[in-house]
């Protein structure tokens, strides 16, 4: 018998696609990022427009006509709603948004600084959750029968139940003003003290889901032919659980993340102004009442930018732990 | 001519054992549970109004601040002495009915768009996923708050912001199951044997995707109980009067101290009907998947 | 390696082992009473249907069925290298496993960790048992792998598997069960997801490395064939018992057991093509005697006419594989290349290929699952695209997986009737009436048109997707893999049926399958294919035993044979 050689190649398929095949996913994806980004703008320009006349907004309510008229040249709003529309579009372009109707700051820098502040706390109670969730997870995951592990099952399923701004108000009774342990409000970069209840709030909302994903996630893994093979060649538990069942069900979990982290955004809009915490979910909700335009628009677009790169950030992940992803196009 | 796997006697064994775990699997603890705190909740919403024991919008004066229990107020009294359980059920229909039609817009057009995703490949398929994806990589509460700003106070505009933005979830699980479906060789036979378009979805597909919708529905309802009193607390979605779980909260707050049933009554209420409708949505995960083993064995 | 074990004495030794499932509310009985052992360098095969209790026998040797869930009677003993597993704690049972007995599983791609490289697994497992280092491992696969006869071991032992062929992820999972030098090797079915001409280098391979190494092989298969191939000695189960056991060349040449004998019968293989196979419940309920069953007379079929029914002309079936940005389609991968085959009326006709060969592209092109992208279909004279309903429906369909091709939520009156309801809607009455008439037809029990789908057996089932087809009076059946699902005593069932309904009703048939023996018994004539392309055709008899192309000889060289293998012995 000779020996034989492997016809389906799936490893040097790469070699001689061209460059313009290869750049397809990338194209693809920016392509949706465009799709989405035009879908944001155009959407929030004619709410925004039906919701109030931006030259009153900027005038205050007792101006008078030849005040409003003056503004309305000033600003280009005397022109047909199109034509405005496009110069807005042109400048969405150039990433102008105009100045904030309230302070006369840029409107994107605005959104900008305010976003650094909510990211820090994102990332620190996506941290803080996957490393509580993960480990406890897996556990749960790997022999789901026995007692203990139904009891803990059960707790964390009541938790899943309790909104994020529950726990915020029930820290803040607890640790501020009843043990007076922490501060229940305000932001300060360097004081840590104001950043413990945020993050564990938002940690808890969203620690629940991550386990129970988690857990299915491993007890599906369990159930695999390859965890039968593992064992078979004398694998033990843990060796089971940690190189061949969580590997793979870290997949779901990656997945979960990004859509936890889009949640966030609209989540940090009640966890901010409960603490009254300066990031973009308290400037969301402080610029829409005030009708501030060109702040709702650039927050808006800063977002989208934000969930979709995190969105390709999770594809990127998906080919990183799931290598039958790689070779792939988008 | 009788295969020889199980024996012709055996039959009507499999029948009795089959209807036994049919019976046993709504016997589900958690399905029962779920139940019945879902009838409570449902008859209190409808006949709330038959219950409360105070005006929820007159206040006494004289009674604020009650503590739980006393004098007649069931679950306290709030600052400006107005009865919280004759309040909480006002708030219960509002959040119920807002969360049930939101929730059905959704069915309706998640699941429409994700039928037509998985039975027409082509353009159709390419526009559903396009939009998903683009709603999808938009937070909707922060749609929503902007848009229930703009548009106004109201249940309607809140109802219907929800309604058209948290649907893709139906979406991509009816797409995905619905395909799955159609790849199935007893839709291909049905096909060849010139059985329409139409009455596929309705007898082979529907069916196939029945529970899987019934659990999103039940998980789905929760999320939108959450995203609803979230943004009542912060008082964007009620109109200005109306007694909501998330107002009675947002005003509890304030009296954290003196008077903490005004924050943990309407907190409680908020986790206990969330915990009931995901243990429902659990439970007919475990009867769904339970029968699906005994059908696959 | 472990000291202990020494070189006397069986390899493996059961005796009287029972063994039960113990689920919520039943215990079934996986094995009753079973004894068998296994020396030094032999290989024993274990036969057997689904549900015999063989794979359950060899899980059980390293103890890998859930504990809590398996119940074992006392007074039994499995001893595996002079140590009684059942008494070995798990500590003591993982340095076993994978070290002196090592196990190979049915399915490569599923048994193997998608997300490692063969080089992580390989070395995990020479790590694990013989505690190399890394550089030593690396060097001792490559040399596995050689052994394998893969000629680029580098490349394999870096790939994920999903890189690789079902033929070469099981090359890597043999190299890994040799890795260790075992003194056993625990085959579970380990060619049955392959192709026929994967299959035979694979037994091969696994013979002459075990040969070579004097590894004793159990080897778990319900392919006599198979068997006959590589084995020397063979049990063969039935019902959780072993009901016969010897050399290889005895009990296939002169089977002592009904069962076995009933097994033998049911092969279409060495029968007279289109002749009534006996059946295993047959045979099990008239309790047979020790003569070999009277060879069954030749059912007189009718002859087929020269008229042609079926005619394909250049047909090109492609797949759109890629897309440019706006979803148009720029690559194709072509699965029918320019076939052409003519069927006529009442004439079987098969088509015989290995997987990805096209035939399943064709069949569904035939019924108007996926349209024609060359090339031209008449069916009786006319153009396939241009039928009207009712003649479109004289072309109907049988598949493969009968799990699959029945909605689980159906009874069956209304499963095998459904075609019946296209254009008008006729009574619940009137449908259950022609159900009952149909379940007669194909043998089904007519009591049974309530129940559903999962009530039924596999070759049951079967019967329900025949009855469906036969609902609308078809002419022509495309038959595609009917009988690859199912147990050989079912299949021989099926068979049966299928060339009883041809005699009745002047069905013509195109018969898909991959599986030799079962072509050369119902077929007039044969076409082979590979590659997209129909390499021969012919008479069946002249095709499958003086082929003419290449790929053809190798196809049948490949074929296990019972005969061929006593042949050469």
């Amino acid at each position: 018998m000779s020996t034989v050689v492997d016809t389906t190649g799936g490893g040097g398929a790469g070699a001689n696609r061209s460059f313009l095949a290869s750049a397809m996913p990338v194209l693809l994806q920016l392509r949706r990022l465009a799709f989405l980004l035009f879908f944001v703008t155009t959407l929030l320009f004619f709410l925004l427009r039906a919701a109030g006349d931006p030259a009153l907004v900027l005038a205050g309510t007792d101006a008078t006509p030849e005040q409003l008229a003056l503004i309305r040249a000033q600003y280009g709003l005397d022109k047909p709603l199109l034509v405005q529309y496009l110069n807005y579009m042109w400048n969405v372009l150039q990433l102008d948004f105009g100045k904030s109707l309230a302070s006369g700051e840029n409107a994107l820098l605005k959104v900008l600084d305010m976003l650094k502040r909510t990211l820090h706390l994102a990332f620190m109670a996506m941290t803080l959750s996957s490393a509580i969730a993960i480990p406890i997870g897996a556990w749960l995951g790997f022999r789901p029968e026995t007692l203990g592990r139904r009891i803990v099952g059960g707790i964390v399923f009541v938790f899943q139940g309790i909104p994020g701004y529950v726990t915020a108000l029930v820290l803040i009774q607890f640790l501020a003003v009843n043990l007076r342990l922490l501060p229940s409000l305000g932001y300060g970069p360097l004081e840590w003290k104001t950043w413990i209840i945020p993050t564990i709030s938002l940690a808890f909302f969203m620690m629940p889901q991550l386990i129970r994903v988690t857990a299915a996630n491993v007890a599906e893994a369990m159930r695999e032919d390859y965890i039968r093979t593992a064992r078979a060649y004398g694998a033990s538990p843990m060796q089971l659980l940690w190189r061949h069942a969580l590997p793979n069900a870290l997949l779901g979990t990656a997945a979960l993340l990004g859509t936890q982290f889009a949640m966030m955004m609209g989540g940090s809009a009640i966890i901010e102004t409960i603490f009254s915490w300066p990031g973009i979910g308290w400037l969301l909700l402080e610029s829409t009442q005030t009708l501030d335009f060109p702040v709702v628009q650039a927050e808006a677009f800063v977002i989208a930018v934000l969930v979709f790169l995190i969105n390709a950030l999770v594809d990127l992940s998906f080919r990183y732990l799931d290598p039958r992803l790689r070779n792939k196009e988008a | 001519m009788t295969d020889i796997a199980p024996p012709a006697s055996a039959n009507t064994a499999t029948l009795d054992r089959y209807k036994r775990s049919r019976f046993k699997n709504i016997s589900n603890f958690e399905v029962i549970v779920a139940g019945i705190l879902v009838t409570i909740i449902a008859v209190l919403a409808i006949f709330g109004s038959f219950l409360q024991t105070h005006d929820p919008m007159q206040g006494d004066l004289m009674a604020r601040f009650t503590p739980v229990g006393e004098k007649g107020y069931t679950l306290g009294s709030d600052n400006l002495g107005r009865d919280l359980w004759s309040r909480m059920l006002v708030g219960l229909r509002w959040s119920m009915s807002c969360a049930l039609t939101a929730n059905l817009i959704n069915l309706a057009i998640g699941s429409t768009l994700g039928l037509l995703a998985a039975e027409r490949p082509g353009w159709p398929r390419t526009i559903s996923r396009q939009i998903t994806d683009t709603l999808q990589c938009f937070p909707f509460l922060v749609v929503a708050i902007v848009v229930v700003v703009i548009i106004g106070h109201g249940f309607w505009p809140l109802v219907l912001t929800l309604g058209f933005l948290a649907w893709p979830i139906y979406q991509r699980v009816v797409f995905a199951e619905a395909s799955s479906i159609f790849q199935r060789d007893y839709v291909k036979a049905a096909r060849i044997a010139g059985v329409g378009r139409f009455r596929i979805m309705i007898q082979h597909v529907l069916p196939g995707i029945r529970a899987s919708l019934m659990v999103i529905f039940a998980f789905h309802f929760a999320g939108l109980l959450i995203a609803e009193s979230a943004l009542s607390f912060l008082g964007i979605g009620a109109p200005l009067g109306v007694p909501t779980w998330g107002n009675i909260l947002a005003e509890g707050r304030q009296y954290m101290l003196r008077a903490p049933w005004m924050m943990l009554v309407p907190a409680g209420a908020i986790v206990i009907s969330v915990v009931t409708m995901n243990l429902a949505g659990d439970g007919i995960a475990a009867m769904s998947r339970k029968r699906g083993r005994s059908i696959d064995v | 390696m472990n000291a202990p074990s020494s070189a006397t004495g069986p390899v493996v030794r059961i005796e009287n082992l029972s063994l039960a499932f113990v689920g919520q509310d039943q215990v079934v009985e996986a094995l009753r009473g079973i004894s068998l052992h296994i020396d030094a360098g032999e290989i024993v095969g274990l036969v057997g249907e689904s549900g015999s209790g063989k794979s359950v026998t060899a899980m059980n040797l390293l103890r890998l069925l859930p504990r809590t869930k398996v119940q074992i009677p006392e007074g039994a003993t499995v001893n595996v290298l002079n140590q009684d597993v059942l008494k070995m704690n798990e500590t003591a049972l993982r340095t076993m496993r994978g070290g002196e007995v090592s196990m190979i599983f049915q399915e490569p791609m599923t048994a193997l960790n998608p997300v490692k490289r063969v080089r992580q697994q390989m070395n995990e497992i020479l790590q694990r048992h013989q505690h190399l280092d890394e550089t030593a491992a690396e060097a001792l696969s490559l040399s596995l792998l050689k052994d394998m006869k893969i000629s680029d071991p580098a490349r394999v032992y870096n790939a994920y598997p999903h890189e690789l062929s079902g033929g070469m992820r099981q090359r890597v999972m043999i190299a890994m069960a040799f890795s260790c030098k075992p003194k056993l090797i625990v085959a579970d079915e380990p060619t049955t997801a392959l192709d026929v001409t994967v299959q035979a280098q694979i037994l091969n391979l696994l013979k002459d490395r075990a040969k070579a190494t004097n590894t004793a092989v159990l080897l778990i298969t319900h392919d006599l064939a198979v068997v006959a191939q590589i084995c020397d000695r063979v049990y063969v189960m039935y019902k959780g018992k072993i009901v016969e056991e010897g050399a290889t060349r005895a009990v296939i040449g002169n089977p002592q057991h009904v069962y076995t004998r009933a097994l033998l019968n049911a092969l279409p293989e060495g029968k007279a093509p289109k002749s009534r196979l006996e059946t295993v419940a047959a045979a099990m309920i008239e309790g047979g005697t020790a003569e070999a069953a009277a060879p069954a007379p030749v059912r007189a079929s009718r002859p087929p006419s020269d008229k042609p029914l079926l005619e394909i002309v250049d047909a090109t079936v492609s797949y759109a594989s890629r897309f440019d940005m706006l979803g148009r389609a720029i690559g194709y991968n072509t699965a029918v290349d320019h076939v052409s085959l003519t069927i006529n009326e009442g004439e079987t006709v098969s088509l015989v290929g290995e997987s990805g060969c096209g035939k399943t592209s064709l069949a569904n092109t035939l019924v108007g699952l996926v349209p024609l992208s060359g090339g031209q279909i008449k069916y009786r004279g006319q153009d396939l695209a241009a039928l009207d309903a009712a003649t479109r429906r004289e072309i109907q369909i049988v598949f493969q997986d009968p799990q699959s091709s029945l909605d689980p939520r159906w009874p069956l009156w209304r499963l095998v009737t459904e075609p019946l309801t296209v254009g008008n809607s006729p009574g619940r009455a009137a449908l259950c009436a022609a159900a009952a008439d149909l379940c007669g037809m194909v043998g089904l029990d007519r009591n049974s048109i309530d129940r559903l789908p999962h009530e039924f057996s596999g070759g049951q089932r079967q019967r329900i997707a025949v009855a469906r087809a036969l609902s609308v009076r078809p002419r022509l059946l495309l038959l595609d893999e009917p009988t690859s699902a199912l147990d050989v005593s079912v299949q021989a069932q099926i068979l049966n049926l299928l060339l009883d309904l041809q005699a009745e009703h002047g069905l013509t048939y195109l018969f898909i399958s991959h599986n030799v023996s079962v072509v050369r018994h119902i077929s007039d004539r044969v076409a082979v294919m590979y590659q997209g392309k129909i390499v021969e055709t012919g008479a069946a008899e002249q095709v499958l035993t003086r082929p003419t192309h290449e790929y053809t000889r190798t196809l049948m060289d490949a074929v296990p044979s019972l005969e061929k293998v006593f042949a050469n012995r």
